[in-house]
C-alpha cells in the first residue's frame, strides 16, 4: 500500500517538474518570437525626398518630380491569406520575394488561416497585437465590419500615386468608388470585371428518353423535371436547398419576372435586408422584395414545384448541394455557376460517359450581372508598421505580369504554359499550386487574366452571349452603411436565413398568409428603418453620380 | 498581538498550508477566467481597434437590442430553460440508474465491455450525429421512410414535426451523455462505505431496499451538486447538438431555437463583439440569479450541500 | 437501518435474479444503441464517397475503400508527430491537473476551513460569468505571449471548475473522524492530503482525471487560436485530422473554381475515419482505470 503512495506521489512530483521545463521552454519561445513591441512608433508618414531614383520609372504619371519612397531600409510584409499553403507556395514566393526585393527592397511572408477557421481567427489578428501587414478581404469577408472598426489602414488618393502608381493608374473608376466606406477606401479591389452566369446541367440520356430537346429556361426545366418525377421514382429533379444553392431557383425565377416587368426591380443593399427598387424610380422607394408584385407570382410557382416533388421534402436542412447530388446519380438536373460547371463537366463526363450530360445556359434571358469588385480584394492592416511599403508590395502583386502570373497560376512550365489567346494549360504539377486557387483572387487583374482551356462544348457560345448581355445595375457600386442600423440587421438577418428561406424553397402552404406572416416579422424587426436609411444613403449616392 | 489582526489575515496565517493548496488553481483562473472577464464591459460599447477594449465608445444598452427587440427573447429563453431541464432529468434519471445496475453486476467481461461501449458516443462529434439523423429521418431516402415502405405504411416527415424534435433531441442528449455521466454516479456509489451493505444484507434486506435506503441516499450529495452545477449552465445551450442535429431547420424553429442558435444566426454577417458579448451576458445573468435561489435553499435544508 | 423491513432469505435470491436479467437486459440493450452509430462509423470510414452521398451510411460497406485512410495516413511522421503532441500534452496536462485541482478540493471540502464558502463562490463565479472570446484572446497573446506556444494547449483546460467542485463533493464524504485523528497525531495538511484524501478519493480521481485527460484529448480550438499555420510540429491529432479534412474540401472547392476537374478527394468518408483514428487510443483508457471502479472499498479497510 505504502509502496504505491510513494508512485503516486513520485508521478505527480515528475508531472510537476516536467510542467516546470515546459514552462520555461514556452516562455523562451515566445520570448524569442515577439519583436519588441514598444517600438510602435508609427513609421514616418511622408515620403522622404529619397533621390537616388532607383525605382523604377512610372511611366508618365510623375508629377512628384523624381521624388520616391525611402526604401532604404529592408523590410519584411507579412501577408495573410484564407485557406491552405499549397505545396508549392513557398517556392512561388521565393520567385515573387526575389522579383520584389529588387524593386522595392521588401519581401513577403505568406501566413494562412484555413478555411474552417478563418470566420473565428480573422477578427482576432485584428485584436491581438499581432504583427502583420496585408491581408485579402472582400465584401462577404468582413471588409465593412474590419473598416468600421478602424482594421484597415486607409488609402488616400495620394498614397495611392505615390507608393501605387501602376494601380493608381489602372484602377477602374467604379472600383474605387465602390470600396468607399463613410468616404474612405481600406482596400483595393480586383481589377477585374467578372460576370457570374448560371447553368443548367441534365443528363442527355433522361432528355432522349423521355423526348426533351433543350432544358434552357425555367419553363423547359420544368417540363424536363416534370418527366422526371413523372417516371424515374429514385431521382430527384433537382437536389437544392443546401446553404450554397438554397436560393437558386428562386433567383431565377424572380430574377427574370423582374426583368420581363416594366419596373425592373433589382435588390440594393445588404442582400440579407430584402430591400428592393425599381431602377427606373430616382426617387429611390425602397420596398421590401415580399412587397413586389412578382414575389407572391415567384412563392407560387416555386410552392407549385415543390409540391410536385421537384426537390426533397427535407430540403431545408440538405448538406450536399445539388451538384455533388447530381455528381453521385442522385439527381437529374443541377444548376451552378458557369466556372463551377467546368469542373464539374469534367468530371462527370470521365465517370458517367453514359449520361451524356448537357449544358444549357440558366439566365433564361436575363442578362448576368458584373461582379461587385468588393468580391475580392487585398488590404493593409491599420497597425502595419509598414504601410507605404505594403502598398507598394501590393502594387507588383496586382500590376506586375510576372509577379501577379507567379500568384495566380503558379510558375510557368511548372504549373502552367501558355496557350495563346489568353488562356493556359495546367501541368500536372498544378496539384501542388492550383490555378487561382491560393487566395490571390484579391489582386486579379483583367490585363494578365487567363482562362483553362477546354472543357465543355457550348461554353464559347453561352460566353459569347453572356459577355454581350452583361451589364451593371444601377446601384452596383452603391455601398450600404449599416452603422445606424445594426440591431435592425441582426433582427433581420435571422428572419431572412429562416422565413424567407422556406419561401425560397416553396415551403408554404398557402403563399399570401406566408407572406403576410413574414411582412409583419419584417416590420416589428425594423425593416422601415433599414429602407428608410437605404434609401437616403442611395439618393446622396445617385447625387455623386 | 495576533488579537488586532484581521481574522482573513489570521487564518492566512493559520492556514497557510490550506492557502498556499489552492494558491495553483486560484492563479489559473484568475489568469484564465478573471483578468479576461473585464471584457464583459465590451457588451455595453462599440468595439473598435483603435481604442481598444476600454477605450472604445459607450454605447450603453444598444448592444442588446437586437436581442429584445425581435420578440424571439422570450421564445429562446423559454426553450432553452426547459429544453436543459428536460436534458437534466432524462439524463440524470437514466445516468444513475445505469451507474446502479453496473456497481451490481457480477460479470467482470459484461461490465467492463458495456461500460467502455456506452462510452463510444461521447467521440461522435455533432456533426456526424446530425447526419445519421438525416439518413434516418429523411423523407425520400431516410431509413425510417425506406423501412415504413417497405411495410407499405405511409413515410412520415419528420423534418416538418414539430412535436417529433424535442423527442429527438432528449433521445440524442441521452445518447451522447448517458455513458459520461454514468462515471460520476459510479465514483459515489463506490465510494460508499461496504459495511453498510454487508448490514443490510445480514438483515435481509432486498436489492431494491439496499438502493432505496442505502445507494440513493448515499449519492444524493453528488446528485444535489450536480443539480446545482447543472443550473449554472441552464441558459446555455449545447450549440452544436442544436445546430448540427436539426439541421438548423426553419420549419420547427419555434421548438428547438435556443438563445445560442438564436444569436449565431442573427450576428452571422455582423461579426459584433459587442452585441456577442451583450448575448453572454444576459445568459450568465439570469443563471447567476437562479443559482443564487437554488444555492439559497440548499444551504437552508442542507448546508454542506451548497455549491457556496 | 431501522427502516429496513425483514424478509426471509429465500425471496433475496430470488429478487437478486430479477435485478440481474433486468439491468444485463437494459445494459445489453444500451450499449447496443451506443455501439450500431460507432458500427456506423467505421463502416463509413471505409466507403466511397459516392457511395455516402447516393446510398447514406450503411451497416456493411458497398464496396470497402481504404481512400479515406491513405489520405489521412499520407505523411504517417506527421500523424505520429500529432499523436504524440495529444499524448503529452494529455498526459502532462491531465496530471497536472489533476493535481491541482484535487488540492483545491481537498481544502474546499475541509470543514476545518472557515472561507470555503467563500473560496467556493471564488472559484464558481467563473463558470457563469466570462469576458468572451476577444479579451481572453487579447490577453493570452498579447501580455502572456501563449502564441504558438504548447502552454496554449495545456493552461487554458487545466483548471475546470465544474471538475473542481465534484471532486469537492466527493471528498466531503470521507468521514470526517479520520482526519480529526491525523491531525490529532500531528499530521499536516499536506501528509492528510496525500496519505488519506487522496487514496479515499480513488474513485473521484479516476472520473475526473478522465473527464480532464478527455478535454485534452479532443480539444483542436485552442489549437486552432494559437497555433500559427506554420507551427506544424505542434499540431494536436484532433487539429491535425481537421486540417487534413479542410485541405481535402479545399481541393474540391479549388477545382470547382477553376474549372479542372474535381479530384474528388473523399471528405465525407474522411470525417468518419478522423472519428475512428481519434477515438481508438483513448477508449483503451477506461478500461484501465475501471479497476477504480469497483464497489465496495470499505473505509474500515483503509482505516485499519
Amino acid at each position: 500500500m505504502l509502496g504505491k503512495k510513494k508512485r503516486v506521489v513520485s508521478l505527480l512530483l515528475v508531472f510537476a517538474m516536467l510542467l516546470v521545463t515546459l514552462c520555461a521552454c514556452g516562455a523562451q519561445e515566445s520570448g524569442g518570437q515577439s519583436s519588441p513591441a514598444a517600438a510602435d512608433t508609427q513609421t514616418e508618414k511622408q515620403p522622404e525626398a529619397a533621390q537616388d531614383g532607383t525605382q523604377e520609372a512610372t511611366q508618365e504619371a510623375t508629377q512628384e518630380a523624381e521624388a520616391g519612397p525611402d526604401i532604404s531600409e529592408e523590410v519584411t510584409l507579412v501577408m495573410y491569406l484564407i485557406g491552405d499553403r499549397p505545396v508549392d507556395n513557398d517556392e512561388v514566393f521565393a520567385k515573387i520575394n526575389e522579383r520584389l526585393k529588387a524593386e522595392i527592397n521588401a519581401t513577403i511572408e505568406v501566413k494562412f488561416m484555413s478555411w474552417s477557421e478563418y470566420e473565428q481567427k480573422y477578427p482576432l489578428i485584428f485584436a491581438s497585437g499581432e504583427d502583420w501587414d496585408i491581408i485579402y478581404t472582400a465584401d462577404w469577408c468582413f471588409y465593412n465590419a474590419q473598416a468600421a472598426k478602424q482594421g484597415f489602414y486607409e488609402i488616400t488618393q495620394e498614397a495611392l500615386e505615390t507608393y501605387a502608381p501602376m494601380t493608381a493608374e489602372t484602377m477602374y473608376e467604379e472600383a474605387w468608388e465602390q470600396a468607399k466606406v463613410d468616404g474612405k477606401v481600406y482596400m483595393l479591389p480586383m481589377n477585374y470585371k467578372e460576370i457570374t452566369a448560371y447553368v443548367y446541367m441534365a443528363r442527355g440520356d433522361l432528355m432522349d428518353k423521355y423526348g426533351i430537346t433543350s432544358v434552357a429556361s425555367l419553363d423547359e426545366a420544368e417540363a424536363y423535371m416534370d418527366a422526371i418525377v413523372q417516371n424515374e421514382p429514385t431521382l430527384i429533379p433537382i437536389d437544392v436547398g443546401s446553404d450554397y444553392d438554397k436560393l437558386f431557383l428562386y433567383d431565377r425565377m424572380w430574377k427574370k419576372a423582374n426583368w420581363e416587368s416594366d419596373e425592373k426591380v433589382i435588390g440594393i443593399g445588404p442582400w440579407q435586408v430584402m430591400a428592393s427598387v425599381s431602377e427606373l424610380d430616382d426617387s429611390v422607394s425602397v420596398l421590401g422584395t415580399y412587397d413586389q408584385p412578382a414575389f407572391i407570382e415567384t412563392i407560387t410557382r416555386l410552392k407549385d414545384w415543390k409540391d410536385r416533388g421537384f426537390w426533397s421534402k427535407n430540403a431545408v436542412v440538405n448538406t450536399q448541394n445539388n451538384t455533388e447530388s447530381f455528381q453521385a446519380g442522385k439527381s437529374a438536373l443541377a444548376m451552378m455557376n458557369a466556372n463551377t460547371a467546368k469542373s464539374v463537366y469534367a468530371s462527370v463526363s470521365a465517370e458517367h460517359p453514359e449520361w451524356d450530360i448537357r449544358v444549357f445556359d440558366a439566365q433564361d434571358g436575363v442578362p448576368p450581372v458584373l461582379n461587385s469588385y468588393l468580391a475580392n480584394g487585398m488590404s493593409i492592416f491599420s497597425k502595419s508598421k509598414h504601410p507605404e511599403r505594403a502598398l507598394m508590395a501590393l502594387d507588383y502583386l496586382r500590376n506586375d505580369e510576372e509577379v501577379n502570373s507567379l500568384f495566380c497560376y503558379g510558375i510557368e512550365g511548372k504549373h502552367w504554359e501558355d496557350a495563346g489567346d489568353g488562356l493556359l494549360v495546367s501541368l500536372p504539377d498544378s496539384a501542388n499550386y492550383a490555378y487561382d486557387s491560393n487566395c490571390n483572387w484579391g489582386v486579379r487583374n483583367d490585363a494578365y487574366w487567363r482562362m483553362i482551356e477546354g472543357g465543355i462544348p457550348n461554353m464559347p457560345e453561352l460566353n459569347a452571349v453572356w459577355q454581350e448581355t452583361a451589364r451593371s445595375e444601377r446601384y452596383q457600386t452603391f455601398v450600404f452603411n449599416d452603422e445606424s442600423v445594426k440591431n435592425e440587421i441582426a433582427a433581420i438577418g435571422e428572419i431572412f436565413d429562416t422565413d424567407y428561406k422556406l419561401l425560397g424553397l416553396g415551403f408554404t402552404d398557402d403563399p399570401e398568409a406566408d407572406i403576410a406572416k413574414l411582412r409583419e416579422k419584417m416590420e416589428a424587426a425594423g425593416a422601415q428603418k433599414v429602407y428608410d436609411e437605404i434609401q437616403k444613403q442611395a439618393l446622396a449616392y445617385l447625387e455623386t453620380q | 498581538m495576533m488579537r488586532d489582526k484581521h481574522p482573513f489575515l489570521h487564518d492566512l496565517h493559520k492556514n497557510r498550508t490550506k492557502w498556499l493548496m489552492l494558491l495553483p488553481a486560484a492563479v489559473v483562473v484568475i489568469l484564465m477566467c478573471y483578468i479576461p472577464m473585464a471584457g464583459i464591459v465590451l457588451a455595453f460599447k462599440e468595439y473598435n481597434y483603435h481604442d481598444g477594449i476600454f477605450g472604445s465608445p459607450w454605447v450603453g444598452f444598444e448592444n442588446f437590442q437586437y436581442f429584445f427587440k425581435s420578440g424571439k427573447a422570450w421564445l429562446t429563453t423559454r426553450n432553452t430553460i426547459l429544453y436543459n431541464i428536460a436534458f437534466l432529468c432524462v439524463n440524470t434519471f437514466l445516468q444513475i440508474a445505469c451507474a446502479i445496475m453496473l456497481s451490481e453486476l457480477a460479470g467482470k467481461v459484461f461490465k467492463r465491455i458495456t461500460q467502455s461501449v456506452m462510452f463510444l458516443p461521447y467521440f461522435i462529434s455533432w456533426v456526424v450525429v446530425g447526419a445519421f439523423i438525416y439518413n434516418l429521418f429523411n423523407y425520400e431516402f431516410g431509413a425510417v421512410n425506406a423501412f415504413l415502405r417497405g411495410i407499405g405504411a405511409e413515410p412520415v416527415d419528420v423534418y416538418s414535426n414539430k412535436n417529433a424534435w424535442p423527442i429527438i433531441l432528449i433521445i440524442v442528449s441521452a445518447f451522447k451523455n448517458v455513458g459520461y455521466g454514468t462515471v460520476m454516479y459510479l465514483a459515489s456509489i463506490v465510494n460508499i462505505d461496504g459495511e453498510m451493505f454487508e448490514a443490510a444484507e445480514l438483515d435481509g434486506a432486498t436489492m431494491w431496499q439496499k438502493i432505496r435506503y442505502i445507494t440513493l441516499p448515499c449519492i444524493r450529495p453528488t446528485v444535489v451538486i450536480l443539480f446545482l452545477l447543472a443550473i449554472g449552465t441552464i441558459m446555455k445551450g449545447d450549440f452544436q447538438m442544436f445546430w448540427q442535429v436539426t439541421g438548423n431547420n426553419p420549419m420547427v424553429l419555434d421548438v428547438t431555437d435556443v438563445i445560442d442558435t438564436y444569436v449565431t444566426r442573427s450576428l452571422l454577417t455582423l461579426q459584433e463583439f459587442g452585441m456577442t458579448s451583450a448575448a453572454g451576458l444576459y445568459q450568465s445573468g439570469v443563471s447567476f440569479v437562479l443559482v443564487l435561489i437554488a444555492n439559497y435553499i440548499v444551504k437552508k435544508v442542507e448546508p454542506d450541500y451548497a455549491l457556496f | 437501518m431501522a427502516a429496513i423491513k425483514y424478509r426471509r432469505k429465500k425471496h433475496k435470491s430470488y429478487d437478486r435474479m430479477v435485478f440481474s436479467v433486468v439491468s444485463h437486459l437494459a445494459l445489453f440493450v444500451l450499449a447496443a444503441i451506443c455501439l450500431l452509430p460507432f458500427w456506423l462509423v467505421i463502416s463509413g470510414s471505409l466507403s466511397e464517397q459516392q457511395s455516402i452521398r447516393l446510398n447514406g451510411y450503411q451497416l456493411i460497406p458497398e464496396q470497402v475503400s481504404l481512400e479515406a485512410y491513405r489520405m489521412l495516413f499520407r505523411i504517417p511522421e506527421e500523424l505520429i508527430n500529432a499523436y504524440g503532441v495529444t499524448i503529452l500534452v494529455t498526459a502532462v496536462g491531465t496530471g497536472l491537473g489533476l493535481l491541482v485541482t484535487s488540492m483545491a478540493s481537498y481544502v474546499l471540502a475541509n470543514k476545518n476551513f472557515r472561507y470555503r464558502y467563500q473560496v467556493s463562490f471564488f472559484f464558481y463565479f467563473t463558470s457563469i460569468f466570462g469576458g468572451g472570446l476577444v479579451p481572453w484572446y487579447i490577453f493570452n497573446t498579447k501580455y502572456l505571449r501563449f502564441h504558438n506556444s504548447i502552454i496554449a494547449l495545456i493552461l487554458p483546460i487545466l483548471v475546470n471548475v465544474t471538475y473542481l467542485l465534484i471532486l469537492k463533493s466527493y471528498m466531503m464524504s470521507i468521514p470526517e473522524s479520520l482526519y480529526e485523528s491525523a491531525y490529532l497525531d500531528g499530521a499536516g495538511d499536506m501528509v492528510v492530503y496525500f496519505k488519506i484524501a487522496l487514496p479515499l478519493s480513488k474513485a473521484g480521481l479516476a472520473t475526473v482525471g478522465l473527464f480532464i485527460a478527455l478535454n485534452y484529448w479532443n480539444d483542436w480550438y485552442n489549437a486552432m487560436l494559437f497555433l500559427d499555420e506554420g507551427r506544424r510540429e505542434l499540431y494536436p491529432l484532433q487539429y491535425y485530422l481537421n486540417n487534413i479534412l479542410t485541405k481535402a474540401q479545399a481541393i474540391n472547392a479549388a477545382a470547382a473554381r477553376s474549372g479542372i476537374p474535381a479530384s474528388d478527394v473523399p471528405s465525407e468518408p474522411m470525417k468518419l475515419a478522423m472519428t475512428v483514428i481519434a477515438t481508438g487510443p483513448i477508449v483503451l483508457l477506461y478500461p484501465f482505470l475501471q479497476k477504480y471502479f469497483v464497489k465496495g472499498v470499505t473505509i474500515g479497510a483503509v482505516k485499519g
